[in-house]
């Protein structure tokens, strides 16, 4: 018992001096990143404004033709808001992960192995996506359309909410093992890029297009409609079966992250790129 | 006490395909040929607590691999590690609170903000309290003379200031043992001097240990009193910089200046003799001949208005020991 307890608290200890160093990184990021206000404002309203061409792209859509599979408009708002908030929390937070591939090749990945920290957890709060506080902010005005709109009871709003943690964290994920490609093939940018396309296309589109097999294709091999498409559904439905699903992917993914990150460490050969280190 | 450093038949191997000429494109593509390459070969050594190394060797033989080794950056193929009692792969976070690092071509400065924030950043991560990054930081800038610049963005330094402020950053947590990787690289003279001559105060003032790797000989005279040479992945000398020096030192370069043209110079022991006006430089070689026998029929012969007799440089040394074992 005293053991456990002894573990227990060690552990504690190790994950707060993590968080703290986590909070001096984000800060640092934020004031390196402030240190250019002209494009600190303009890559977060150009993000804002890129999500907003999305919305209106979709609203003239379901103009034309009505519902698609019980989705209209107004789901696809919620969809969106789904997609922007989690994609903004995921790069905002973990921003370094969309790095890793770019770290790897240059050999900047020293420096976070030579940190007295967790490298994984040291890689991904090195960077942070400027945009991603657009993506935020837009995501939380969508969602919040999206439940007046729609008129969602208090149950489903709480489902929305409880749905953005594993949605980021699928995101988050599916960015870092298509990252740690890095570690397999040279010249891994492009690789990477190609592979978090083929999950970020489908996540944008409206999970009522998805026939049967497509669907489930798409939850469980490429998991594109969990980060908004399905807890869209869920909270239409009020449905805690779909919640759950959601939840059992999103740590499922984040295990997945984990794992495949550390396993593709083994494989790191560093590099003697000559330069300035990229990310913090 | 065991050694600080301790590598044991330590060998790294990389894997790489390569392209076969004899196949065509879609089978070099989907099964390439694949060369295997040992930059560590079975390098075993010792280093104790103190000490001052320098591990050097020709582009690609093997240096820096061996210490991102000895720093868990990279996995050993095989062989044995321990630093500071540390094993680099198992224990790589309580080793980074031992040891301080630096890769002179890469910078671990936050780029965009002033140099105190990356400080500030590097002593929480090493679990410093607020209160010890001012005070180690004081005491960094002071002898790195940085106060200047401390509050200039990084990347509006000269290389020089940023080499010494990386420096001071990677002894934030008062390391045991300190990594340098070419760290007078790209650095002038004057800056190359500074850089040293704090780095041997701090080395003899905190007891660090000091691994250094270096294409400057400089660097190793100033630094280090051990020097390993590495080549092609095998360490092929381990020895006292003096005596290396000493082993190497076979010849001696005369450089006279005679009262007269030095148009037919002659002399029995002299080799590579080079004429130029009243200046005359040739070389000795001391294994066959005695300097001061020479000299003295030197001086017998012509007169002599000004006389200068150098040892080899420590680079000429190392330069000859690389070719040896090319």
């Amino acid at each position: 018992m005293k053991k456990i307890m002894k573990n227990g608290s060690s552990m504690m200890r190790a994950v707060t001096s993590e968080l703290r160093v986590a909070r001096v990184t984000w800060l640092t990021n934020v004031r390196a990143a402030m240190e250019n206000r002209v494009a600190f404002a303009l890559q977060i309203f150009g993000m804002m404004l890129n999500d907003m061409a999305y919305v209106i792209i979709w609203m003239l859509f379901f103009q034309a033709v009505g519902t698609v599979n019980g989705w209209g408009s107004m789901e696809t708002v919620g969809l969106l808001g789904f997609g922007t908030i989690s994609f903004g929390l995921a790069f905002g937070f973990g921003g370094g992960a969309t790095w890793l591939t770019q770290y790897v090749e240059d050999g900047s990945l020293d420096s976070f192995l030579l940190a007295p920290r967790n490298v994984l957890w040291r890689t991904i709060t090195s960077r942070f996506d400027l945009p991603a506080f657009g993506d935020v902010i837009f995501g939380a005005l969508l969602l919040a359309v999206f439940a007046l709109k729609m008129g969602l009871s208090w149950v489903s709003i709480a489902m929305m909410i409880g749905m953005i943690l594993p949605a980021a964290c699928i995101t988050f994920s599916v960015s870092l093992c298509c990252g740690c490609v890095a570690f397999y093939v040279q010249d891994p940018q492009h690789v990477s890029f190609s592979l978090f396309k083929m999950f970020l296309a489908p996540s944008m589109y409206p999970a009522g297009l998805f026939p049967g097999l497509a669907k489930v294709f798409f939850i469980f091999v490429v998991p594109s409609i969990v980060v908004g498409g399905l807890p869209i559904e869920a909270v239409r439905q009020e449905s805690f079966p779909l919640f759950f699903l959601v939840w059992a992917v999103g740590i499922f993914w984040l295990f997945l992250g984990i794992f495949v990150f550390y396993r593709s460490l083994r494989r790191y050969e560093s590099g003697n790129a000559i330069g300035l280190r990229s990310g913090n | 006490m065991p050694a600080h450093i301790i590598v044991q038949d330590l060998v790294k191997t990389f894997r790489t395909p390569v392209k076969n000429g004899e196949y065509g494109i879609l089978r070099n593509f989907w099964k390439p040929d694949v060369v295997e390459k040992r930059a560590v070969d079975n390098v075993s050594f010792t280093v104790e607590r103190g000490e001052r190394v320098a591990f050097i060797g020709p582009n690609g033989a093997g240096k820096s691999t061996t210490i991102k080794m000895m720093t868990g950056i990279l996995r050993e193929t095989s062989g044995m590690i321990r630093v500071a009692g540390c094993d680099p792969q198992q224990d790589r976070r309580t080793l980074a609170f031992k040891i301080g690092t630096l890769f002179g071509q890469r910078s671990q400065l936050i780029a965009n903000l002033p140099v105190s924030d990356s400080f500030e950043l590097f002593g929480t991560m090493y679990e410093l309290k607020p209160q010890t990054i001012r005070r180690r930081s004081k005491e960094l800038i002071e002898a790195f003379d940085l106060d200047a610049f401390m509050d200039r963005p990084v990347r509006k330094l000269s290389l020089g200031e940023r080499m010494r402020c990386e420096i001071a950053a990677s002894l934030l947590h008062k390391p045991e043992i300190i990594f340098l990787d070419e760290p007078t690289i790209g650095l002038d003279v004057v800056a190359k001097r500074a850089l040293r001559t704090v780095l041997n105060r701090l080395c003899a003032e905190e007891g660090v240990t000091l691994f250094l790797t270096s294409h400057d000989a400089g660097d190793i005279e100033a630094l280090c009193s051990r020097t390993m040479i590495i080549n092609h992945g095998k360490l092929i000398i381990d020895e006292q910089t003096d005596a290396l020096r000493q082993r190497y030192f076979t010849v001696k370069h005369v450089r006279v200046e005679l009262a007269g043209l030095a148009k037919g110079f002659a002399l029995s022991s002299a080799k590579h003799i080079h004429v130029d006006g009243n200046t005359v430089t040739f070389t000795i070689d001391t294994t066959k001949h005695d300097v001061n026998t020479v000299i003295a029929e030197l001086l017998k012969k012509y007169a002599i208005v000004d006389l200068d007799v150098a040892n080899t440089e420590l680079e000429e040394i190392i330069a000859s020991v690389y070719a040896a074992h090319r």
